[in-house]
Order: C-alpha cells, then structure tokens, then sequence
C-alpha cells in the first residue's frame, strides 16, 4: 500500500511539473484548452497553489530582512494583493473581454489572469532562495547602513517585479493571441487588463502596506490608517514635495 | 582533432536521440565511462558528456562530477589559504567548496524555470546535471591555474593583488562553465537565450557575493565567518582603500 501511495504521489508531482513547464515554455497552442476545459482540466487549484506558494515564499524573503514577524505577515499579505485585485476588478475584466470580442467568459477571464500570474508566481518563487540570501546578506535595519540596503532592496524588488511581469504578461498574450484568433484584439485586451490591474493593484498594496518595511517604523500587519488616503495621492504629494 | 559536433561516420555508432537538438554527438561508450573518461569528456567533448548525463550512466558520471568538484575546488582553495597560513589552510578550502555548492543550489530553482521561459523541454534532473557539469569544468579550470595561483601566493604579500587574481580566474573559468550551457542550449534548437543570459548574470552576481559572506578567504580575520554585512562592491572597495592607506 505505501508503495502504491508513492508511486501515487510521484505521479502528481509529475503531472505538476510538467503543468508547470507547459506555462512556463508557453505552449499557447495548448494552454487556451485549459481555458475551454471544465474542472480539473481548467488547472485553477494548481493556478491558486502555486500563487499561494510561489509568491507568498517571495513575499517571506522580502519582509525578511526587516524582521522574520514581517515575512510571515508579508507571505500573506503579497498574494492576497493578486487576489484582492483579482477579486476587485473580475467583473470589468470580464465585461471588456466581452465588449473587445474575446469570446471569453468572466470565469474564462479570470482563468487568463490566473495563468498569468502562475508564471509571474513560479519566476519570483524561483528566484526567492537568492532573495533570501540577499535578506540575510545585507545590513540589518538596526546595523550601519541599513538606510542604504532598505533602498536598494526597494529598488531590486520593484526591478524584480516589473521583470517577472513583463515576462507573465509576455505569455498571457500568447495565450489570448492562440484562443481569439487575433493579434489586435489580444493586444487591446491584454492593455485594458494590464492598466486596471496595475491601478487597482498600486491601490490595493498601497491598503496592505506595509510590504518592505521601513527601518524606522514599527513591525505592523497593516498600519492603522490603512483605509486613509490613496496611492496616487501619495504619489502627488511626494512629486509637490520634491519640486 | 575531431569536431564532436560532427556526425561520427561509423555505421556501427548509434546516434543518440536527442530533445529537440539538430546534431547531437555520440555518447562515451559505457565501457569507458570512468573517471579519467569522465575529465577527459569535460574538456573535450562536454555536450557528449552533457548527453550521457541523461542516460542511464548519468548517476555514475554524476559522481564522477561531484568528486571532481570538491577535489579541485578543494585544492584551489587550499593554495589560496596558503598566503595566510593557519586556519585559512582549512576554512579557505572549506568557504570555497561550500561557497560554490551554495550558489549552485539556491539559483538551481530560476536554472529551470528560465530554461523552460525560453522553451525547452527539460526535467529538474537534467538542468541538475547540466549545472554540475558547468561547475566542474569550473573547478577544473580553477585546477590548472592553480599552480599560477601558487607562484604569487609565495611571491606577494598584497592581499588585494591576490584578491584581484584570484577573480579574474575565477571569472575566466566561469566564463567556460557558463559557456558549456550556451552551447547545451544551442545544441537544442535554443537560439538566442535571453532568459538564460540573465540567469547567467544573476548566477555570476551570487558567487561574487558569496565570497564576500563567506570572507575571508584570503587574510586572516579574528572570527571564521564575518561579524559585518557587506555588498561585495562595497567590501572591494573598502579593503582597496585600507591598502593605499
């Protein structure tokens, strides 16, 4: 019996794996089936499993550095950005695949959106035992130069985000180009996305702060004004600031 | 010499079958598959060496690899720890071998994951071996400079000069052992490998830095591993400027 029950789970693991590369080599002639498919074959709890894990281990390595408390909050915290904004935007998301002539349904949408987050999910998860080692690496937030690394954490981060990014955003076109047909309506579809997404996302983060963890500033889940002010009025002030 | 990736004309050879590669070159006859086989493979005719890693040898050259490694790797750092004496006769070796083996493992993950962003067809097996066979063509490397390595070490008391010697080997030969998975690549229909040229950057960035969280190396320091966190730039810079003081 526990022979079986290896050999059992080998096969998952397997099956996992080879998931896995199929998104990561996309295979856009394969992967919209996942799209068309109903339950098991759709791959949505390996797409929500992989976010949890891949990101929520990248989000431990992040808050790291600032205390090990911070990188259990911040391995919660990152994923449940994804999904909140997930969440917050699906039914726009899937009204304009609709009004752009996709062909795709709010759960077919949000499938899309997930695929391309599982492989923004496998490159950070990838690279988070370097991020780790960066974590432990670099003065900490109560050594000589802490100011210096807390900013080129932030910096190195963001650089990896937007890299990761890129490159999910890279291979959510290619599936959406093989199941509607069309390079145009892919193209505008994936930009109407991408821009409520990162509005809603910079929000959303901006709600779940904090995420690196400023030296000065104590270890918190969330800040108690959480829901007080916005990002991008933030971002306004900080420019009226400087200048 | 004979250009491995040339087809061999023996009728009685049989030709491997490959992933996905155009021209893959015969295997080390399993007869042969020694450990002197082993080196003589790296050196010169490492996409053989890196094919019969996914054969059913692969286990037996995989050690061969590994024994490889930790010897040379061993050896080099134990000329290095010569300039100091003591403890670095011990701990150098020690940060070096571990040093590498650390590096190998924590970038082994984004290996794969960036091998299959730029579309190959490949398990976390084969990726392993691939890595392992790079490193060791490293150490081998390191090996041969080694008695260079010795010279100065016996000549020089500048710590910093040693320092700079003992990069720039290390960047050469990693240069090689990065160069043997291009060409792995290539011989996989992979042109281009952009995702594995930044892998390759992030690879090279991590060792750097672990010679510095592993220091010293060269010198002698009052504790084994350092009290003090350092980006590697940082602490170059900081032991060029004690020097000139």
């Amino acid at each position: 019996m526990e022979a079986e029950q290896i050999v059992a789970v080998k096969e998952i693991l397997e099956k996992i794996a080879d998931d896995w590369k199929r998104l990561t080599r996309g295979e856009s002639d394969r992967l919209p089936a996942w799209l068309q498919g109903s339950g098991a074959e759709t791959r949505l709890g390996l797409c929500l499993l992989t976010i949890l894990g891949g990101v929520g281990l990248y989000g431990a390595s992040v808050g790291l550095w600032r205390s090990p408390v911070m990188a259990c909050y911040v391995a919660v915290k990152l994923p449940c950005i994804i999904f909140l904004t997930l969440a917050v935007n699906g039914m726009i998301n899937g009204m304009l695949a609709q009004l752009l002539s996709a062909g795709l349904s709010f759960r077919q949408t949000v499938q899309a959106i997930l695929l391309s987050f599982t492989v923004f999910a496998l490159i950070v998860g990838s690279l988070s035992p370097i991020t780790f080692g960066m974590a432990l690496n670099l003065p900490g937030p109560d050594e000589a130069g802490a100011a210096a690394a807390h900013r080129q954490l932030l910096l190195f981060h963001t650089a990896l985000i937007a890299f990761a990014g890129i490159i999910a955003t890279g291979k959510l076109l290619g599936i959406l180009r093989h199941y509607t047909g069309s390079r145009l309506v892919a193209r505008r579809l994936l930009i109407a996305w991408l821009a409520g997404n990162l509005f809603v996302g910079a929000q959303v983060g901006y709600i779940l702060r904090p995420i690196f963890g400023s030296p000065g500033l104590a270890i918190q889940f969330l800040r108690p004004d959480a829901m007080k002010g916005n990002f991008y009025e933030t971002v306004w002030w900080a420019i009226r600031e400087t200048f | 010499m004979k250009n491995e990736e040339e087809p061999d004309t023996n009728p009685n050879d049989t030709e491997p079958a490959a992933e996905s590669s155009p021209v893959m070159p015969p295997p080390i006859p399993v007869a042969g598959v020694s450990f002197a086989n082993t080196i003589d493979a790296l050196l010169k005719r490492p996409l053989a060496l890196l094919h019969q890693l996914q054969q059913e040898e692969g286990t037996r050259v995989g050690r061969h690899l590994l024994v490889l490694s930790i010897t040379c790797l061993g050896i080099f750092g134990f000329i290095l720890g010569l300039s100091s004496g003591d403890r670095q006769l011990w701990s150098a070796p020690l940060k070096i071998i571990t040093g590498v083996a650390v590096s190998g493992l924590i970038t082994l993950p984004s290996f794969y994951i960036f091998s299959c962003l730029n579309g190959l067809d490949v398990s976390l097996r084969s990726v392993a071996g691939v890595l392992g066979a790079s490193l060791a063509l490293v150490s081998l490397l390191l090996i041969g400079l080694a008695p260079v390595l010795w010279i100065f070490t016996q000549s020089t008391d500048s710590l910093v000069f040693l320092g700079i010697l003992s990069l720039l080997f290390w960047g050469g030969s990693l240069a090689f052992g990065l160069g043997l998975i291009f060409r792995g690549f290539d011989a996989c229909g992979i042109k281009g490998g952009e995702y594995l040229k930044i892998w390759a950057a992030i690879f090279t960035l991590v060792t750097l830095q672990m010679s510095t969280a592993l220091r010293p190396i060269i010198g002698e320091a009052e504790t084994l591993l350092p009290q003090e966190k350092k980006f590697f730039v940082h602490h170059w810079m900081d032991e060029i400027s004690n020097a000139s003081d």
